[in-house]
């Protein structure tokens, strides 16, 4: 299970680090798929240890990015995020989550991560349409991927009802 | 009293959290005053070390275009070379080639190990660093234009600031004229900026030349730029506003010069 964890968190830093941060696509679109990770652990880890696993998470694609603190300040928001989610919409196993609880998840995790990466990386709110419109797209672009991801690898643990 | 110690226990990771963003934010506000600090130097190293790795495997696939790209600077700068003059009596012609004309300029080739052009402030890492010469706040070049300013070294490698960084401004003017404008990147697309300060009696026209004006004390003189799309100015304003393309595709950045400036700091010492 731990090891699993280790495994998919380096997986997916490379992936993040080596393939999709390489990558240009049309109108400056970015796909984050790392935070795949944070959405993966267990039901059962410990706030704290969700925080800086997320933390820790950030920081090795800011070291691929060649940035310090970007990825890691919205990866640590993000973890927050799900805590928060996980208690406000009072899911109690990740493991038979439905596909629509899996997906407003999925959904709200890497809206609070664009929105920390984009308004952290514009710094004002000059050409604040093109912020929002960078936030919306790489949300919805990362949630897609994200999801399919989760039916490509581990389509037992989604219920297909709704 | 219980309850309030209650609550705090309960979500004491609240302060993990706002402890590890406080601490990731000074990291972003660090990031951008600091200079060559260990930190960085160290991260530079883990992450040219990745992506020299990487460019490994990538460069051997771009072997073919590189050298042809580079017999074609090797023909251009034999072309300078003084076996390609024959020697004139005309004094005027001769004065350009004599030795009164003094070194300003010297270049250290580098090659790119990573490089972004979809962000709003976009960096380039290079494979040279303190051990070859590079210093802060020298200019970086390629055969087609200009690329940006060193921002950071580390021992073996170097962090650029690209020309594509939001309100970057760079010297320049039309090639044929003497007034000196500005381009600026707007931060939405690689190939595009605008070049602004031109006054609006000067006639200009589509296809027209950009380069820089030398006067920055990184630039040399006369590096193109890009060239004019399209004419934006409007009647009442005094000054042009154009639309240009750049001359260097910034998604295709192999090898490129950084350029050391003989007299910088004696350049520096007289603007303070």
């Amino acid at each position: 299970m731990i090891l699993r964890n280790i495994l998919r968190f380096f997986i997916l830093a490379f992936v993040q680090g080596a393939i999709l941060s390489q990558i240009s696509l049309p109108f400056n679109l970015h796909i984050f798929l790392y935070i795949y990770f944070i959405l993966l652990l267990p039901y059962q880890t410990p706030p704290w240890l969700l925080l800086s696993l997320g933390f820790a998470s950030g920081a090795v694609v800011d070291i691929l990015a060649g940035v310090a603190g970007l990825f890691a300040f919205s990866a640590t928001l993000a973890a927050f995020t799900r805590i928060i989610f996980i208690r406000a919409a009072k899911i109690n196993d990740l493991k038979n989550i439905r596909f629509r609880h899996f997906f407003f998840y999925t959904f709200w995790v890497c809206l609070t991560h664009s929105a920390a990466i984009f308004m952290l990386d514009a710094f004002s709110f000059s050409n604040f349409g093109y912020t929002l419109f960078l936030i919306i797209s790489s949300t919805i672009l990362s949630t897609i991927l994200i999801v399919f991801c989760n039916a490509v690898f581990a389509p037992k643990n989604i219920h297909e009802t709704f | 009293m219980r309850g309030l110690t209650n609550f705090f226990r309960r979500q004491s990771y609240i302060f993990l959290f706002v402890f590890l963003e406080a601490f990731s934010f000074y990291l972003i506000i660090a990031n951008s005053s600091f200079q060559g600090t260990v930190f960085h130097s160290v991260i530079m190293e883990i992450n040219g070390g990745f992506f020299s790795m990487m460019k490994d495997t990538r460069s051997f696939f771009l072997l073919r275009s590189t050298n042809e790209a580079l017999a074609k600077e090797n023909a251009i700068l034999k072309e300078k070379l003084a076996s390609s003059h024959f020697k004139t009596l005309h004094p005027l012609d001769s004065s350009l080639y004599d030795t009164v004309y003094r070194q300003m300029y010297s270049y250290i080739p580098a090659t790119v190990i990573s490089n972004s052009t979809d962000n709003r402030e976009n960096y380039v890492l290079l494979d040279a660093g303190k051990s070859s010469g590079v210093e802060r706040d020298m200019a970086v070049i390629t055969s087609n234009g200009v690329v940006g300013i060193v921002k950071r070294v580390s021992p073996h490698f170097a962090t650029v600031i690209s020309v594509l960084t939001e309100n970057n401004r760079v010297s320049a003017k039309l090639s044929g004229h003497d007034y000196i404008g500005a381009v600026i990147w707007n931060g939405f697309r690689y190939d595009e900026a605008l070049m602004v300060d031109i006054p609006s009696h000067i006639s200009v026209h589509i296809g027209d030349k950009v380069e820089t004006s030398g006067y920055s004390l990184a630039f040399p003189a006369g590096i193109p730029v890009g060239t004019v799309t399209e004419i934006m100015t409007d009647n009442v304003s005094d000054f042009h506003k154009l639309k240009i393309k750049f001359s260097q595709n910034y998604k295709q950045l192999d090898k490129v010069y950084i350029v050391k400036n003989i007299y910088a700091k004696e350049l520096k010492e007289l603007r303070k």
